[in-house]
């Protein structure tokens, strides 16, 4: 089971930091680049900000693999999660805040329809991989049940 | 009844003091957030109590200005009993302080708070024998949940003054300690104290006997290192850390514009410029050309002698409409969602995480760590971060510290303002303000003289935000944003609005205009908006948006306003703290604001785009 895990977070960690790198370096050659239904932000803000701290988040992801469920690297692993949650809610949080007021001048709020449309894809990376790095809750969960290493700390059993 | 509330600094005082009074004190789970004693009246059995809280000190010889207050405190009122609030988890270092109070005879009480974090790390601690130990009452207490308060005070209501020297007889230990025998003297017969026993300790004395009693009482369990504790961990190493404090900026950062952004552009624009502009310029006495109209409603633009009333709030710099437009619809959203931010970052425990990462770099500059927390108190408002220096040792500190603070660091309403006016260059004004305040700070680091101590930085555990109190934080903090900014916009505008129609402003900016088109390489309009800044700087940054230059003139007069003089709140508060110093910083402001602005008028002409 635990090789299971080691290769699921291997394989989002890889994704994690190859998006993040693109995001980081399209931003800074200054394009845009889109694969629908992906598409990356642009901007010294998103793109560069929000691109470093993708990449960050592959690398603790990549790094949290190893020794996979001992407490300190389950805490790497969750911090790179942690990381992936900043930027994807704060791109949902852009989202939704577009959505809300109307773009016409005499109107105040957007209908329901026109609010909902407006999370049509494309979206960014972060949004599309934040449902993958979800099972980390469960990753967590299962360590409860975990055996203290013999330093006093605790490890995925090997189930 | 005078009751005080002393303490280290961070061991929940503050909360006890919200708990006990029903007063809303600002709390947070770092050093320095009281820096001047509060006070508050509350009722128990019967009794009429007035409660101090008291700045934190380690002990009672001052070592800054916020533990002078608290032996200020002390020495004003010595007839007051006394909570001395220990951290459970680390009874040893507020032993200390509990022993010099008991050795300087006041009626003590010892609140052992944070119970809850020391049962979860599995230390224990023997209440019944330290009480017996100290001849002092010791309640286990947890301020947030105000578990063992009403049990404190019951306790307090009865407390006596004891003696050190009885605390030794206690222990047994006044012939071991002095390496003397006692041969039987009269206090130890009758049972009192050993007339071996020193009255006044050393502090080594002091600190063998807080080993001693600790080692009696205090027992340590197996604690395992939880997943909390591994993220709170990575959270401080400068290796994991730096990565996730540049991830916490960005939602920090990320979070202020889309929140400010969707109230401020997607609603109250409109309630503006649609609604109550219009309003105004239709049912205003006396209609435009009016000397009153101009002032309250819309200066208006005259283009080939036909004057032409405004489209927007933001030009119109009237008193009623740009600035409330300001004050509510730019600044007040931005502010709100800052403070917001910023309780949450406190109470989760990530804002002392952030001052031992930032510790290494700010000794650069000659300060440490917890400099970080009058710098982020200075990002909602600079009075309170140039009050929270008090929490700096040194003279020299404080003197950097409040020097580079006025300068280099915008506050909320500058930065909604920035963020509103000039959205694509906020964060190039936002760098070259940051860049200034540590290329100044180590500069001054090496001119000032003095000495910069190194200092232990507590860490709280993260924990999980209480709703009310954070709701608390925020409300208090804005309430107080606004009673300081509308009333200093409003008399802003309306001194500039009074210059201009006399024509001072036009005086003004034509002898200043060698100073502002040869070496700022800014219009010399830009007297005006400086004349403003003194008022308030969010204000200033609109006025300057209203006169046309290129966008490299713009960024350039920005940063200007934003570093030339501090705001008049600052100014006072700068005085107050600083004393004479003041007037040093003062000199240092105003070259460094021609040494930095200029730097940057050469920047631009290097790069051949002015």
């Amino acid at each position: 089971m635990v090789r299971l895990w080691q290769g699921y977070f291997a394989l989002l960690g890889a994704a994690v930091l190859f998006c993040g790198l693109l995001e980081f370096l399209s931003a800074a050659a200054g394009h845009q680049l889109a694969f629908p239904p992906a598409v990356f932000s642009t901007g010294a803000f998103r793109g560069l900000w929000g691109g470093l701290v993708t990449i960050f988040s592959g690398i603790f992801l990549l790094k949290g693999i190893r020794d996979f469920g001992e407490v300190h690297q389950l805490a790497k692993l969750l911090m790179g999660c942690i990381l992936l949650w900043i930027v994807a809610a704060t791109d949902i949080l852009a989202l939704i805040a577009a959505a809300i007021p109307n773009a016409q001048p005499e109107l105040w709020f957007n209908s329901l329809s026109a609010f909902l449309q407006s999370f049509a894809p494309p979206y960014t990376p972060a949004v599309i991989l934040l449902p993958f790095s979800l099972p980390v809750m469960l990753c967590l969960h299962i360590s409860g049940g975990a055996k203290p290493t013999a330093d006093g700390s605790h490890t995925l059993e090997n189930r | 009844m005078k009751v005080l509330l002393l303490g280290h600094p961070n061991v929940g005082k503050s909360v006890i003091f919200n708990r006990l009074t029903g007063a809303d004190v600002i709390s947070s789970n770092y050093p320095g957030t009281t820096v001047d004693y509060k006070k508050g009246l509350m009722r128990h059995r019967g009794k009429d109590i007035e409660v101090i809280d008291v700045p934190g000190t380690f002990s009672l010889e001052p070592r800054d200005k916020a533990e002078t207050v608290a032996l200020d405190m002390l020495r004003d009122h010595p007839q007051a009993r006394i909570i001395c609030v220990i951290d459970a988890t680390k009874l040893e270092r507020g032993l200390y302080l509990a022993l010099d109070l008991i050795e300087k005879g006041h009626a003590i009480v010892v609140a052992l708070n944070m119970w809850d974090v020391a049962r979860d790390k599995n230390i224990s601690v023997d209440t019944v024998k330290l009480a017996s130990l100290l001849g002092v009452p010791v309640i286990p207490t947890v301020a947030v949940s105000a578990e063992g308060l009403s049990t404190l005070m019951d306790r307090l209501l009865a407390v006596e003054p004891t003696g050190i020297a009885e605390v030794y007889m206690r222990l047994k230990l006044a012939g071991l300690m002095t390496g003397q025998t006692c041969n039987g003297c009269s206090g130890c017969i009758a049972g009192q104290s050993c007339a071996l026993a020193p009255s006044v300790l050393s502090s080594e004395e002091r600190w063998a006997l807080v080993e001693e009693i600790a080692r009696r009482t205090v027992i340590i369990g197996h604690y395992r290192h939880t997943l909390k504790d591994a993220i709170g961990d990575y959270t401080v190493k400068p290796l994991t850390g730096t990565p996730f404090a540049i991830a916490i900026l960005y939602a920090f950062w990320s979070i202020f514009s889309t929140f400010s952004g969707l109230i401020t552009d997607g609603f109250l624009v409109k309630a503006f410029d649609r609604h109550w502009l219009p309003w105004l310029q239709r049912w205003f006495p006396g209609g435009p050309g009016t000397w009153i109209y101009s002032v309250m409603v819309d200066l208006g633009h005259t283009t080939d002698g036909v004057w032409t009333a405004s489209k927007t709030c933001l030009e119109s710099f009237g008193v009623l409409t740009s600035g409330l437009y300001l004050e509510i619809g730019v600044v007040l959203p931005a502010v709100f969602i800052f403070y917001v931010m910023l309780a949450l970052l406190e109470d989760v425990g990530y804002l002392p995480r952030l001052a031992v990462l930032m510790d290494t770099f700010l000794h650069k500059i000659g300060l440490h760590g917890y400099a970080i927390v009058p710098t982020i108190l200075s990002l909602g408002c600079n009075v309170p971060g140039v009050e929270a220096t008090r929490i700096l040792e040194t003279k020299k500190q404080r003197f950097v510290m409040m020097t580079i603070l006025a300068i280099f660091i915008p506050c909320g309403a500058q930065i909604a303002i920035m963020h509103d006016v000039i959205p694509q260059y906020t964060g190039f004004v936002m760098a070259y303000l940051f860049l200034g305040y540590f290329v100044f700070g180590f500069f001054l680091n090496r001119i000032i003289p003095g000495t910069t101590p190194d200092i232990i930085m507590d860490v709280p555990v993260y924990q999980r935000p209480i709703l009310r109190d954070v709701r608390r934080k925020v409300a208090m903090r804005t309430k107080s944003f606004l009673k300081d900014a509308i009333p200093f916009v409003t008399l802003g505008i309306l001194i500039v609005n009074i210059l201009y129609a006399q024509g001072a402003i036009d005086n003004l900016a034509r002898a200043s205009a060698p100073v502002f088109e040869g070496w700022f390489g800014v219009p010399r309009q830009t007297a005006g908006p400086l004349l403003a800044a003194f008022l308030r700087k969010d204000l200033a940054i609109a006025q300057l948006s209203a006169i046309p230059m290129s966008k490299y003139q713009l960024i350039t007069a920005i940063v200007l306003v934003s570093i030339y003089f501090p705001c008049i709140g600052t100014f006072f508060m700068m005085l107050k703290e600083g004393g004479k110093a003041f007037f040093g910083s003062l000199a240092v402001l105003i070259s460094v604001a021609f040494t930095w602005v200029g730097l940057l008028h050469l920047v631009w002409i290097v790069l051949g785009v002015q």
